[in-house]
């Protein structure tokens, strides 16, 4: 599972590409936290690793993600690709 | 028609199940929807209700089904309004693990309006999002239409 490489932002006119790719050395970084306390501790049912394991998850589960509205006024996008 | 159905088709011609037990694969065929990787078992099962054993002759390797990647909500309004949200199954799947270990007030507090959260924290979201892949609403009230299906 590789994470969203750029959040695309339209606002009427405005589009604005940010590039989350910049992010990906510090989502890196938790992964292999998280995979070094779980060898260390072992995985627990619930608790704050499992939750941060899931979070890490969801990021990398937004690549494809897409919402776009368009109205009279409002003209909105937002896409993880 | 099938390769499945021609094979059953093909079997009760040549003798080798009776009618009745033609019949009973076939309707296993029709329900086979909800799991196409198990039809070789129950295929066997079927071909015991006659009292005969016809294994090698009812083997077939149907292909899984792919699940769906997206699930897309599509609202279209009469004014020109439009709303296109595409959301990915595996944000589904980590959102439902993550929905089950809120706080357990904010859990409370859901509940109270009617939304139990535990409920998806015990599915297999495997389960849920192959259940997923046969969704589709349609709504249309005049004004706007609201399209949510699975691709």
């Amino acid at each position: 599972m590789i994470p969203p490489a750029l959040l695309i932002l339209r606002i009427g006119r405005f589009w604005l590409p940010l590039p989350i790719f910049l992010l990906w050395p510090l989502v890196l970084l938790g992964w292999i936290i998280v995979g070094a306390l779980w060898l260390l501790w072992g995985l627990p049912r619930r608790g704050r690793l499992r939750m941060t394991l899931n979070l890490l998850a969801a990021l990398n589960a937004l690549r494809g993600l897409s919402v776009d509205v368009q109205g009279k006024d409002e003209n909105i996008k937002l896409q993880f690709i | 028609m099938s390769e499945e159905r021609k094979k059953v088709l093909e079997m009760l011609a040549e003798g080798k199940i009776t009618a009745e037990e033609a019949e009973s694969l076939l309707d296993k065929l029709s329900e086979k929807g909800e799991g196409e990787g198990r039809t070789k078992r129950v295929f066997s099962k079927a071909i015991h209700i006659g009292g005969k054993t016809h294994d090698d002759d009812v083997e077939f390797d149907a292909e899984p089904r792919s699940l769906p990647r997206y699930l897309r909500v599509v609202v279209d309004g009469d004014a020109g309004e439009k709303v296109n949200i595409r959301v990915p199954m595996k944000l589904i799947r980590t959102g439902i693990k993550l929905g089950a270990m809120l706080p357990t007030d904010a859990k409370e507090k859901m509940e109270d309006k009617g939304i139990d959260l535990n409920a998806f924290g015990e599915m297999e979201t495997d389960e849920l999002i192959a259940a997923l892949s046969d969704l589709s609403v349609d709504v249309e009230d005049g004004e706007e239409t609201v399209r949510i299906f699975c691709e």
